[in-house]
């Protein structure tokens, strides 16, 4: 399949089917997602509660396996995967953003962005990480000594360290305020440029889409909208 | 009704690893003490109903030859019945069985007012054929009722197995250091049956209770006393006389029973002590863990007594089952094996359970009341907090250490385990002294037997001849060839019971005329000559029991007394010159006793005291004699400067039997320390039976919080890409450290909490266990540890790997 731009996609999601629960119970949460995305691309992922956003994510994650479809994520075939290869798959292709940080309070911030170091056989350097994330100051400091904001960067840090190719960000700026939301979105902006790493982003703020290269949009399970945006704007510039 | 009543069954099946562990340890530390103690308990409750019951004697004496009725009457007098008990030691053969065995013969009919009997299988014997035997006995040599024996050469059918009150533990003869119930057993007959089979052997015993059965030890002495003196005023030969204290037949199985009670309760204690730890651990990680739930409820206005209730229904409905189920199975399944424990030693009524409150409170109500106490606490002292600082899980007391910055020259590995270690080290402080607590209770049940193995050969080293013989009088071995016939005429006169009529006049005046000589102030001398070479060697002694006070409980330590002399040769490392007052090693450690103290020796006989200062301290630690000069212990006693009471030889001495008490020898100090280790034996095993589950279930609920309140973190492991093994490594390993660190790290205090409760829990035996742990028993302590752990981390990587990945994305502010 090639993407609007003609080129192979790096992702690719065919009739992707997602239900819990049985007989009448039975909620079918997606329903037969097709899309595809290129290397490199910013999608942001809207959709109101339930409509199956963070179902979707799981699945392109591997955490849960998913009723019916495909996904390819560059070479790999996540859907047929086993459990221990799709830890291998986690492992090398994808980092982890959650809107509440997640962050292991008895590491300090240095030591919580070295748990994903330490998987990674390429990882970036980490110092100089740290200091792009401008947390060199903090670096010594566990979580509850830093600001939300220092604690979204430690979390991003910590995905992409391992130098993935493919980061999930679960509402990153969720609980952040305004000016911290901006930063955090510069800050992806700027990962995204420099390390080339696709970014799916979920999340309810609407001018997210604003910086987004493909912007895809849930109700009910099936996709609303799948469209690109052709006039990207810089994070610094959106405001909501 | 509470609706958070429909959260309980959900908890129990979220948490069943946590409750079951509280269960499983209130089964086994109830089921455990109970099981014991109230079979203990019952036991002794038999054995003090027995005195009343079984109307046991409070005395026995023995004449030579029959005591005359005006003789018995002149003793009934005094103030008390006689009961006329004679027995017969006749051999007894079992079929299958080459050896030789010795049978008391008992008149049944003696025994109907005194020291009565029970029948455990069978009937009273009824023919003149028919025997019954002790049931320890019975049990030994496989003999069941309707068997064949042959008692003195006569064939008697087996009627019934009984126990005896008067001979609880089968001891032959009162100065034998231990017990037989193999090759001795009492043998109760009819009256014909014992005509018929005892044949013309007699030994006239004759049971005492008195009128005033309140009388103490030192009133009872004097009584017996003057029951002696009015005997040989009445012409008999008194050949023996034991007061019921004395008595080892009956007071030695009570005394076990007594003192193993100690012990048990210092074991079930440290059950106690290690729950009480375990408790406070889970209830500060249900804490955390329904940190959440706990602020939204108080957020809603839940009242802090309604949230205490709730957290406390689960702990009190499995305390209760715990408690139950532990009763239940202490007094059915588990009191079986205790019983035996004793039963298969001594010859004790049938077992009846008498139930103590004691126990009871000690095994059930005190850990329970532990349990709730220990969760209320905790439950009302993390309430304090605000409901928001639940909500945000900052209930958590953070400490320094957990913000320790560590070296970056650490590996990652080394420092996110070392951060689990920080993050869990109150948990691993509690989880060090319960292992500490584990340890004890293994090392105890390990070390007892190495222990009363050292004491063995200690007791055996400690004996300075090959014979000490113990004499019931001064008796000389020296004498000149017509005092040895002299004496033997003696004997001779005094073993027939009508001399006239049995030797004839010619006989009876030759043997009188013989002892004519004899000079009634001076010693008697032996009937036989050992030789001149023997005699030299043999050097006398003086000897006296008496009892210095305990440390540690009121009681009263038996000791020996040696008065030796100065230039002796067998102690000639005890220099007792000028006075000196030496004491044994055992007797220091144990009683506390050094150079310069003054030590008070009690008679338990007579109350009388004796003050000593102690000059030297030598022996091995199993030593509890004192040494004095023979003459200065004579004096102290009140003896003839010249009295004397034993023997000590390296060759063996034939020593005429009247005047011979015991001949104590290497190996028969040895045998007796080998009966005591057969003693502890039993119990120390199931000891370490004991140990290993609890030692399962312990490390298991301390070492479970520590997974369990890193699932969320274990789960951001998994969404990030760590394979099941490399988490195990991470969270496993440091616990698996701080175990194994435990173990090794609790040896120390571990050796010194053993030395303390051995200390304790011996006290009450008499003699002194001096703790030695060989390495290799520290060795096997920490590998039952370990791979006790083995079984608990192999649990954890399962848990670990049921961590569902799910956890991480639960939103959680």
């Amino acid at each position: 399949m090639e993407t609007t731009s003609g080129s192979t996609p790096f992702l690719d999601i065919q009739g992707l089917t997602k239900s819990y629960g049985s007989g009448e119970a039975r909620t079918e949460v997606l329903r037969g997602i097709t899309t595809s995305m290129n290397q490199g691309e910013v999608c942001v992922l809207f959709g109101p509660s339930g409509s199956g956003k963070s179902t979707f994510l799981n699945l392109l994650g591997g955490l849960e396996p998913a009723d019916g479809g495909t996904i390819r994520v560059g070479d790999t075939q996540v859907s047929s995967l086993r459990d221990r290869d799709l830890v291998e798959y986690r492992r090398r292709e994808l980092g982890f953003i959650f809107q509440f940080y997640n962050l292991v309070p008895d590491l300090t911030i240095r030591e919580n962005i070295e748990v994903t170091q330490f998987l990674s056989k390429d990882p970036l350097p980490l110092d100089d990480l740290i200091r792009t994330l401008g947390l060199w100051e903090h670096r010594n400091k566990f979580p509850n000594q830093v600001s939300g904001g220092q604690q979204q960067r430690c979390a991003i840090g910590r995905a992409l360290v391992k130098n993935p190719r493919l980061l999930l960000c679960d509402e990153p700026t969720g609980a952040l305020d305004y000016h911290t939301s901006k930063e955090i979105l510069e800050l992806l902006e700027r990962v995204n440029r420099e390390y080339a790493c696709t970014m799916i982003i979920v999340t309810h703020n609407d001018a997210i889409r604003h910086m987004s290269h493909h912007i895809l949009r849930l109700r009910d399970g099936a996709l609303a909208e799948d469209t690109l945006n052709p006039s990207l704007v810089p994070a610094r510039d959106i405001t909501w | 009704m509470s609706p958070l009543i429909k959260r309980l069954p959900r908890d129990l099946r979220h948490n069943l690893g946590k409750y079951l562990g509280i269960f499983l340890l209130f089964l086994f530390a109830i089921a455990m003490g109970s099981g014991f103690l109230s079979a203990a308990h019952s036991i002794q409750v038999i054995q003090d109903g027995l005195h009343e019951k079984a109307h046991v004697e409070d005395f026995h004496f023995a004449t030579q030859f029959e005591a005359a009725a005006t003789s018995i009457k002149a003793v009934e007098e005094m103030g008390c019945t006689i009961y006329e008990d004679f027995t017969a030691d006749v051999p007894l053969t079992v079929r299958g069985d080459d050896r030789t065995m010795n049978c008391r013969l008992i008149n049944q009919d003696s025994r109907a007012e005194v020291n009565q009997y029970y029948y455990f299988e069978g009937t009273e014997p009824v023919g003149d054929n028919e025997i019954a035997l002790d049931r320890v006995f019975c049990k030994n040599n496989n003999l069941q009722v309707g068997d064949t024996v042959e008692v003195n050469g006569r064939e008697m059918a087996l009627a019934g197995i009984a126990s005896v009150s008067d001979y609880e533990c089968l001891m032959e003869k009162n100065t034998d250091m231990l017990f037989n119930s193999t090759t001795f057993t009492i043998a109760l007959v009819t009256s014909d049956g014992f005509a018929a089979t005892a044949g013309a052997k007699r030994d006239y015993r004759y049971d005492a209770v008195l009128d005033d059965r309140s009388m103490d030890l030192v009133a009872r002495t004097a009584f017996e006393e003057d029951v002696a003196d009015v005997l040989v005023d009445h012409d008999e030969v008194l050949t023996d006389l034991v007061d019921v204290d004395s008595n080892m037949a009956i007071f030695f199985a009570t005394d076990d029973v007594e003192s193993d009670q100690v012990m048990w309760q210092v074991l079930v204690g440290m059950l106690v002590v290690i729950m009480a730890f375990v408790f406070v651990v889970l209830t500060n990680a249900t804490i955390e863990q329904e940190s959440a739930v706990i602020g939204t409820l108080l957020a809603s206005s839940y009242r802090k007594r309604e949230i205490i209730a709730h957290y406390m229904v689960l702990p009190t409905l499995i305390g209760v089952v715990g408690c139950i189920a532990g009763n239940a199975m202490g007094l059915t399944y588990l009191s079986t094996p205790m019983q035996e424990l004793y039963y298969n030693s001594y010859s004790l009524p049938p077992y009846e359970f008498h139930f103590s409150p004691d126990v009871f409170v000690f095994t059930t109500v005190i850990p329970f009341a532990l349990l709730e106490v220990v969760t209320f606490l905790g439950l009302a002292r993390k309430l304090r907090f605000t409901p928001l600082a639940f909500l945000r899980r900052e209930i958590a007391h953070r400490s320094r250490r957990s913000t320790l910055r560590l070296p970056d020259g650490l590996g990652f590995v080394r420092r996110f385990q070392l951060r689990v270690l920080l993050r869990n080290l109150s948990h691993f402080v509690v989880l060090f002294f319960g292992i500490s607590f584990c340890s004890l209770f293994l090392l105890f049940g390990l070390c007892l037997m190495p222990v009363v193995e050292r004491y063995a050969d200690l007791m055996s080293s400690d004996v300075v001849a090959h014979h000490i013989y113990l004499l019931k009088a001064p008796l000389e071995l020296e004498g000149t060839p017509e005092q040895h016939a002299a004496y033997r005429s003696v004997e001779d006169l005094l073993e027939t019971d009508d001399p006239l009529s049995d030797l004839g006049f010619v006989g009876y005046a030759r043997l009188a005329l013989r002892t004519m000589d004899l000079d009634e102030d001076a010693h008697p001398v032996n009937t036989v000559d050992n030789g001149e070479a023997k005699i030299a060697q043999a050097e006398k002694f003086s000897v006296a029991s008496l009892q210095i006070p305990r440390v540690i409980t009121d009681t009263m330590e038996p000791i020996t007394v040696y008065g030796i002399s100065e230039d002796s040769h067998y102690w000639a490392d005890v220099d007792v010159s000028g006075g000196a007052v030496v004491v044994g090693t055992g007797l220091s450690q144990k009683c506390r006793v050094h150079v310069g103290d003054t030590i008070t020796l009690t008679d338990k006989y007579t109350n009388s005291t004796y003050d000593l200062v102690v000059s030297d301290v030598w022996g091995s630690s199993a030593n509890m004699n004192v040494y004095l000069e023979q003459g200065a212990l004579n004096e102290l006693l009140d003896n003839d400067p010249d009295y004397f009471s034993g023997y000590a030889s390296d060759e063996e001495l034939q020593i005429d039997q009247r005047y011979l008490a015991t001949d104590i020898t290497p190996e028969s100090m040895r045998t007796s320390a080998d009966q005591m280790q057969e003693s502890f034996g039993d119990m120390m095993g199931m000891v370490v039976a004991f140990a290993i589950p609890v030692y399962l279930i312990l490390v298991y609920l301390l070492t479970k919080t520590v997974i369990d309140r890193s699932s969320r973190y274990i789960s951001y492991m998994k969404v990030f890409g760590y394979h099941d093994n490399e988490i195990s490594r991470l969270y496993v390993r440091a616990i698996t450290v701080t175990v194994l660190v435990s173990l090794v790290g609790s040896l120390p205090f571990v050796l010194w909490l053993v030395r303390f409760f051995v200390t304790f829990v011996m006290d009450r035996y008499s003699g002194n266990l001096e703790i030695w742990v060989a390495p290799s028993l520290l060795a096997e302590v920490v590998a039952i540890g370990a791979a006790a752990y083995a079984v608990v981390a192999a649990v954890h990587i399962w848990r670990i790997r049921r961590v569902s990945l799910s956890e991480a994305l639960k939103v959680q502010e």
